[in-house]
């Protein structure tokens, strides 16, 4: 299981708008480089990508609240195939 | 028999709003996150608390277990090992203040203290740095124009070299007219230093 870990200090959120879908739901099939959600600091939306090709297994952190450097974002299995 | 002197210590004035009773002091500051780590970082914090004020202590993932952490009221992880990626990664640092809702930073010494750019932005977002205005730390930074512009102004300075020396032949020579003990510095930062006599 590969662990999505936030890259830097911000407020974390699942859709790039408040009205939109979020990026990704548990148990979807995510592609290396996918934006996975938006890490939002001083004023700058950060997308943060998905390391690996997998299954979202885990939502960690909770859309518009603080998130910290290193803070487990995504739980990813990467030996997940798209059919399975 | 000797006689007791109020007179010989000389008290520094206090700001006029000032008070040590923290009940009667002016509250500036609800929330003051510190940009420094261990016992500056903690010295920092215990006068917080003293003050009645929030706390929010910033870490690197190799400090997370260190006193000042479990000292602050509250903890934001800014980065990894690498001070330069954690302590002085000032758009973490800033978020980390935003995040908590820290209306002024500290910086401690070392670190972001004397980072003209670091207390700009502070200023820029209506975060209060404690400490210089930019202006001040960028003009007075710099030992060598710091010397310069104090000297311009007729505030006694020590006796040094006129400004920057650019060789060891100059710096002997400054020596020899300034007369031993003399003490070599950097013009900026303030871990190296040499003394001689």
């Amino acid at each position: 299981m590969i662990t999505i870990a936030s890259p830097i200090v911000g407020t974390f959120y699942r859709s790039p708008s408040p009205d939109a879908d979020p990026y990704v739901e548990e148990g979807d099939y995510v592609k290396k480089g996918q934006v996975l959600c938006i890490v939002e600091a001083m004023k700058l939306m950060n997308e943060i990508e998905s390391e690996v090709d997998g299954r979202v297994t885990k939502i960690l952190a909770e859309s518009t609240k603080p998130v910290e450097y290193g803070q487990a974002l995504f739980l990813v299995d990467p030996t997940a195939t798209p059919s399975s | 028999m000797a006689r007791r002197s109020s007179s010989s210590i000389r008290q520094p004035p206090l700001a006029p709003n000032f008070s040590l009773d923290p009940h009667r002091s002016t509250r500036v500051f609800k929330k003051v996150l510190i940009a420094n780590r261990g016992e500056i970082a903690l010295r920092v914090i215990r006068a917080c608390k003293e003050l009645g004020i929030k706390t929010v202590a910033i870490f690197s993932e190799a400090d997370a277990a260190s006193l000042h952490v479990r000292a602050a009221d509250e903890k934001i992880c800014v980065g990894p090992p690498d001070a330069a990626l954690s302590y002085r990664n000032i758009p973490n640092v800033l978020s980390a203040a935003e995040i908590t809702g820290a209306d002024a930073i500290h910086p401690g010494y070392g670190f972001l203290s004397e980072n003209a750019h670091f207390a700009e932005v502070c200023e820029s977002i209506g975060v209060k740095f404690i400490g210089p205005t930019s202006e001040h730390i960028a003009l007075l930074g710099d030992k060598a124009k710091a010397r310069e512009i104090v000297a311009r102004r007729g505030l006694p300075v020590t006796p040094g070299s006129p400004g920057e020396l650019k060789s060891e032949q100059g710096a002997l020579e400054a020596a020899t007219k300034i007369g031993y003990p003399v003490i070599i510095k950097a013009s900026a930062g303030g871990e190296d230093a040499a003394c001689a006599s």
